[in-house]
């Protein structure tokens, strides 16, 4: 039985399809992230499927029981770190996790809450109020609310935007942390680091809709690449000219697939050696899922 | 839904503008306008000197005369007799006077004659000298003029009523800085304060936390955990009603114990008719919420109505009195807080308007049925996060 169903959500803000469509199966213990640019529909799909805002079609079957409204009882089994990490300024952080501990009715145990506290490491900051924190030490305290009511399924809007990369492998481990005991997480992110570094199944979301789906290696290998070649040279417009499947990756640089590394970076040179150029930082790496993306919509997943 | 209301009154009252405004400046601002306009009750005596020269001595009705100069000394009067009118108007002139009295002769008889006639005619008359463009001198004569007119009543009840002796209540009237009456100007004050303070935690305090909770998402929060608006509603409003109450309390203790402030503020009909008060200004609050969807907007209406509320409600002046234009009075006559203020004043016998209790009642509620109608009419937007 799926921990969660969602079969053809849509919602719509005037002509506006921010959600159109979008079904997706979880089990028990997996993470299944929900990859997408800015704007793709990613925090309304969540928000829909956390009860927080109202779907306009759709299905959604939690433990395989469907359901209309996200009601108190659901709620309870359900971890919600959302994209805007917001909480009462004047409060500590011991008496936000107990005010929110307190509204699923639950009353924490004061090893409880040292656990919780130590696994996002805010020891130091126990007593701090919350408008004294960093955005980092407040993208913890996020997430361990998201865990105060030891939930079943777990969803993370964003979790390490804004992060440092120390900061936000933690939160990896911490993910990773939570699918050992047991917890299904739902994991949106920009971030195609994230998705590959943690998720068992990955969703791919643009204007509304998923444009794909699979393990991250499933969707790599949908590109049928062996590698691809980066290279920064003076004049771009060369190349994206003469060979086939080139394009910017940002301002300078230029990323080429291929299937015979050898052949290709030879072609680069004697193209560059032709046109008086010169070739810098070449790099071979394999495929990843900004380049599923890219392929699929013609833009970064930034964009 | 108490936990909830518990967080947001510690959030609120840990923050200074949480201190600073419910629970300081009421008090601040009742030490400050008390000091400016009352004098602390201690009402500063002043003695007139009064030559007074007797042309005969006053035997029969007459004799009340004295009992009136002896009642009025040493205070507000200092008497000295002098033999001749003009050694008197000399030391008037000299200011070592501030007035002469002159008790003519003929006194005593004409004025047994009005008694037992009970005729108009050839009163008897007492003659007081002032100098001129002399402010105590023309004060004196003044007040000597008050006390005698009072005296004259008791003549005029005597004359007509009563046959048998009855004594003559001299009339009192202490010259200090301030008139004295049964006017308290802390008492007056009280109400005005308290209900400023509830003005301000109503219009800022209200409306901005639901904003601002919105605009950041603090609302949203609360409602993953399966916190209903509704609920989150009322906690907010426990809160707010919890900081009324606490600084309510701070006033009280302060304007009984420093201004001696009437006992009656303790009375159930003065508490009743501040809960009334405390319900329409949540009923203003949650209006400003219906009307605004972003705080920095609402932030500057609460501004605004808060100081037409105030000033022109007449929270620190009896503005209606004051000749006021027409549409500025219009507007006050329309503003909630004329009555609000008015009605607790006159449970406190300090009121200074006389309007009707339909009109007393039925000006304040209609603003909370309106702001309770749009609050709920819009009580979906309000509290979404959408």
């Amino acid at each position: 039985m799926s921990v969660l169903e969602v079969k053809n959500l849509k919602k719509y803000y005037g002509n506006v399809k921010a959600v159109d469509g979008v079904s997706f199966t979880m089990e028990q213990g997996q993470i299944v992230a929900l990859l997408g640019p800015n704007g793709a529909g990613k925090t309304t799909t969540i928000e829909i499927i956390e009860g927080l805002r109202k779907k306009d079609e759709g299905e959604i079957f939690y433990f395989g029981r469907k359901v209309e409204t996200i009601d108190e009882e659901i709620k309870k089994i359900l971890g919600v770190q959302l994209q805007k990490s917001a909480f009462l300024d004047n409060l500590t952080v011991k008496e936000t996790l107990e005010l929110f501990a307190g509204l699923y009715g639950i009353s924490l145990k004061a090893s409880q809450l040292r656990e919780l506290i130590e696994m996002f490491m805010l020891q130091e900051k126990m007593n701090s109020r919350v408008k004294a924190l960093s955005g980092g030490q407040m993208q913890r305290l996020a997430l361990a609310v998201a865990l105060v009511n030891d939930p079943k399924i777990v969803f993370l809007d964003e979790p390490t935007t804004g992060l440092d990369p120390q900061a936000r492998r933690h939160v990896w481990q911490i993910v990773r942390g939570l699918v050992e005991k047991g917890k299904t997480v739902l994991l949106t992110t920009h971030y195609m680091e994230e998705a590959e570094e943690l998720a068992d199944y990955v969703l791919i979301m643009d204007h509304g809709k998923i444009i794909a789906e699979g393990t991250v290696d499933d969707l790599i290998k949908m590109l049928n690449m062996d590698s691809y070649l980066e290279f920064v040279v003076e004049k771009p417009e060369v190349f994206l000219e003469r060979m086939p499947g080139a394009r910017m990756l940002n301002d300078e640089k230029i990323t080429v697939p291929t299937k015979k590394v050898e052949d290709d970076v030879q072609k680069i040179f004697v193209l560059a050696k032709n046109e008086g150029l010169s070739v810098e930082n070449l790099v071979v790496r394999r495929p990843n899922l900004e380049d599923v993306f890219l392929s699929l919509t013609g833009r970064h997943l930034r964009d | 839904m108490f936990k909830l209301a518990k967080a947001f009154l510690l959030d609120s009252v840990r923050d200074f503008n949480g201190i600073f405004w419910p629970f300081v400046f009421p008090l601040f601002l009742f030490f400050v306008l008390t000091s400016v306009f009352w004098s602390g009750g201690s009402t500063e005596s002043v003695s007139f000197k009064v030559g007074v020269v007797f042309e005969e001595r006053l035997v029969g009705f007459a004799e009340f005369l004295n009992q009136v100069l002896k009642a009025v000394q040493p205070e507000p009067f200092q008497l000295s007799e002098y033999d001749t009118l003009e050694k008197a108007l000399e030391d008037l002139k000299k200011k070592k006077l501030d007035v002469v009295l002159k008790v003519p002769s003929g006194f005593s008889g004409r004025l047994t004659w009005v008694v037992l006639t009970k005729q108009d005619r050839n009163l008897p008359e007492l003659e007081v000298h002032c100098l001129k463009a002399h402010q105590e001198s023309e004060m004196a004569a003044q007040l000597l003029q008050t006390i005698f007119e009072q005296a004259n009543l008791e003549f005029f009840k005597r004359a007509n009523v009563v046959r048998s002796y009855v004594e003559v209540q001299i009339q009192e009237k202490p010259v200090s800085n301030v008139e004295e009456s049964d006017f308290h100007y802390p008492t007056y004050l009280f109400p005005a304060v308290i209900l400023m303070s509830w003005l301000a935690i109503c219009l800022f305090n209200l409306p901005l936390n639901i904003l601002y909770n919105r605009e950041v998402g603090i609302n949203k929060r609360f409602f993953t955990c399966g916190v209903k608006p509704f609920e989150y509603f009322t906690s907010l409003l426990l809160s707010m009603g919890f900081i009324m109450m606490i600084s309510c309390v701070l006033i009280y203790v302060f304007g009984m114990m420093v201004y001696r402030v009437q006992p009656s503020c303790l009375s159930l009909e003065f508490i009743l008719k501040l809960l009334f008060t405390m319900v329409v200004f949540f009923g203003l609050g949650m209006m400003i919420t219906a009307l605004f969807k972003k705080s920095s907007s609402a932030l500057v209406v609460s501004q605004i109505m808060n100081q037409i509320l105030m000033f022109l409600g007449g929270f620190y002046f009896p503005l209606l009195n004051f000749g006021l234009p027409k549409p500025l009075e219009w507007i006050c006559l329309a503003l909630p807080t004329t009555y609000l203020v008015e009605d607790l004043r006159k449970s406190l016998g300090q009121n200074v308007y006389s309007f009707s209790s339909l009109q007393t009642f039925l000006v304040p509620s209609v603003w909370f049925v309106l702001s309770l109608v749009l609050f709920v009419v819009n009580f979906k937007r309000v509290m979404g996060h959408e």
